[in-house]
């Protein structure tokens, strides 16, 4: 699936700030059609390389000591902030990890849509709108007509980012930029926004270069993965080498640290552990938690309710 | 439009026993009513209905007073270590907060070792108590907010969502202390999660909640191998990890 052409590639980026590095040599391409992962703890530098991409790094504070990046064999060196805000939005679409502080809550969410259109096209007021309810209706929004005219504060949660989604993709973006889309987000919106997102990538066949730090939403939806630790790309490769053969320690420890659903270990691995290569084993036994229960469950509890009821009313908010 | 059915019960009939040394988990979608119910505990907003009783004593029958000393036995660590603590006051101060609160008299001497002391315990250096919030992780912040729970030497600790704003590898710390900490202080949790995998780790019973009802509450390994109730099917306990 794979043509020979990257969409986007970058070069060798390094960032530092006063003494210390923040990126390291960071060097990948994004093919056609692809959804690449990059994973990683927080302060790895997947949000900074991803707001790199999308030119909307603050570089007076930022020391860009090298980086070369090409989207679609343009360079996209030295830009200006008029040339950038024709490529983002139109070529890069992004969305973040917090609908809530993306979408205005006091403006029309239909109109902050809107604005994308009359940033990168010159339809009619009426076109316009009927674009924004189509993609509306594309990103499963109930009610698109409602939506386009309720503000952002009348939202759930889940319904921000569908209208954050379908404010990225209403211009037929190629690349797609999705920094933890899902992590604010309940878990079962969560699987209906990861399901949404692979469905337009299929359908616009753009890019996606998705950033998280979960590793099981990963290995579901990527192709390929980068592994970010401290500033450096410490592996990369396809969704099954990474995560059925990983080579690194830090990978192998953020496959782990995560309590696992068969095992009970006495202690939880780090992943300070496994790059010491300390290997936390000690399982508890049924036995053991048997005869521990039985000596919890044998006193009178501490706390005993019973058949609580707590009325809420749809108003609350009015009191 | 004010009419008696525009009210929805936000936690409509939920009965269970919290024992001492116990992890109990609760799981739920948000808007189940989980927070609802944790807040009802405590008499942060009192139920409508049904009993509470905390070591035997009913707490509608209590004075405010009393109510006051129960909080100080029931302790809550959030999920949001950020919005917590107050970004002027250092890290000591806001430990001492609770003493302060609940009137254990201590002279600011003592306070401040039994300070240092919770700081300890949640294993972080005794320089951390004349630092700000801002300078601190996500990680060294969440202890601090455990030990500052710890403070007023609760008996139980209601950990709603403790460890979900945290990274995957800073998660695992985190659920280890609060572990060893269960064991040196005899405490025991209520411990809310949407991760069914953490929450399984950590309990020794789980309770399942949905629109308000609980739909499951069983030992935590027999849960996972026999799971009845639609819930699972909604959540991911079958999701490959």
């Amino acid at each position: 699936m794979m043509s020979k052409k990257p969409l986007l590639t970058l070069n060798k980026l390094g960032i530092t700030v006063g003494e210390k590095e923040l990126l390291k040599d960071i060097s990948f391409e994004v093919f056609p059609n692809e959804i690449v992962a990059i994973v990683g703890e927080s302060g790895s530098g997947k949000s900074l390389t991803a707001l790199s991409i999308a030119g909307l790094l603050p570089e007076t504070k930022l020391n860009v000591t090298s980086k070369q990046l090409l989207f679609n064999n343009e360079s996209l060196e030295g830009l200006s902030e008029s040339e950038w805000q024709k490529i983002r939005g139109n070529k890069i679409g992004m969305i973040f990890q917090e609908p809530q502080s993306s979408l205005n809550p006091s403006m029309k969410c239909g109109i902050q849509v809107m604005e994308m259109l009359n940033q990168h096209t010159q339809d009619n007021a009426e076109n316009k709108k009927n674009k924004v309810l189509a993609s509306f209706e594309q990103v499963y929004l109930d009610n698109p007509e409602r939506i386009f005219n309720d503000s952002g504060n009348k939202l759930s949660g889940g319904q921000k980012q569908r209208v954050m989604i379908a404010m990225a993709l209403i211009c037929n973006p190629q690349l797609l930029i999705a920094d933890e889309p899902t992590t604010a987000l309940d878990v079962t919106v969560q699987k209906e926004i990861i399901s949404l997102i692979i469905e337009r990538q299929k359908a616009n066949k753009m890019s996606v270069l998705f950033i998280s730090h979960d590793l099981t939403l990963v290995s579901q939806l990527a192709d390929r993965v980068l592994v970010m630790y401290q500033g450096e790309i410490v592996e990369s490769g396809t969704v099954t080498e990474v995560f059925n053969a990983p080579k690194e320690a830090y990978t192998r420890g953020l496959l782990h640290a995560r309590p696992n659903a068969k095992i009970r270990l006495k202690r939880l691995p780090t992943i300070a552990d496994f790059i010491n290569e300390e290997k936390q084993t000690d399982e508890v036994g049924e036995n053991v938690r048997k005869k521990r229960h039985e000596e919890i469950y044998s006193v009178p509890p501490l706390l005993q309710v019973k058949d609580l009821k707590k009325r809420a009313c749809t108003f609350c908010w009015l009191v | 439009m004010f009419k008696k059915n525009k009210y929805l019960k936000a936690v409509q009939g939920v009965s269970f026993d919290l024992f001492k040394g116990e992890t109990l988990g609760l799981v739920g979608e948000s808007g189940c009513g989980k927070s609802t119910l944790s807040r009802a505990l405590i008499y942060l907003d009192p139920p409508t209905e049904g009993s509470i009783l905390f070591q035997g004593k009913e707490l509608s029958s209590m004075t405010s007073e009393q109510i006051r000393s129960i909080r100080k036995d029931i302790q809550f660590v959030f999920q949001d270590p950020y919005s917590a603590l107050h970004p002027l006051k250092k890290i000591g101060q806001a430990i001492a907060e609770p003493l302060q609160v609940h009137q254990i008299t201590l002279g600011s001497k003592e306070t401040k070792i039994r300070v240092l002391e919770l700081l300890e315990a949640v294993g972080l250096a005794a320089s951390f108590y004349e630092r700000y919030p801002h300078e601190l992780s996500g990680g060294q912040r969440q202890r601090i907010v455990i030990a500052r729970a710890l403070a007023t030497e609760p008996k139980l600790i209601i950990c709603d969502e403790a460890v979900a704003a945290l990274d995957i590898s800073v998660q695992a710390q985190v659920l280890n202390l609060l572990n060893d900490l269960k064991e040196q202080f005899d405490l025991s949790y209520l411990f809310i999660s949407h991760d069914l995998n953490v929450v399984k780790y950590m309990s020794d019973k789980i309770m399942v909640m949905q629109n308000g009802l609980l739909v499951e509450y069983g030992e935590a390994d027999d849960l996972y191998i026999n799971p009845k109730k639609t819930y699972h099917q909604i959540t991911h306990w079958s999701l490959p990890r």
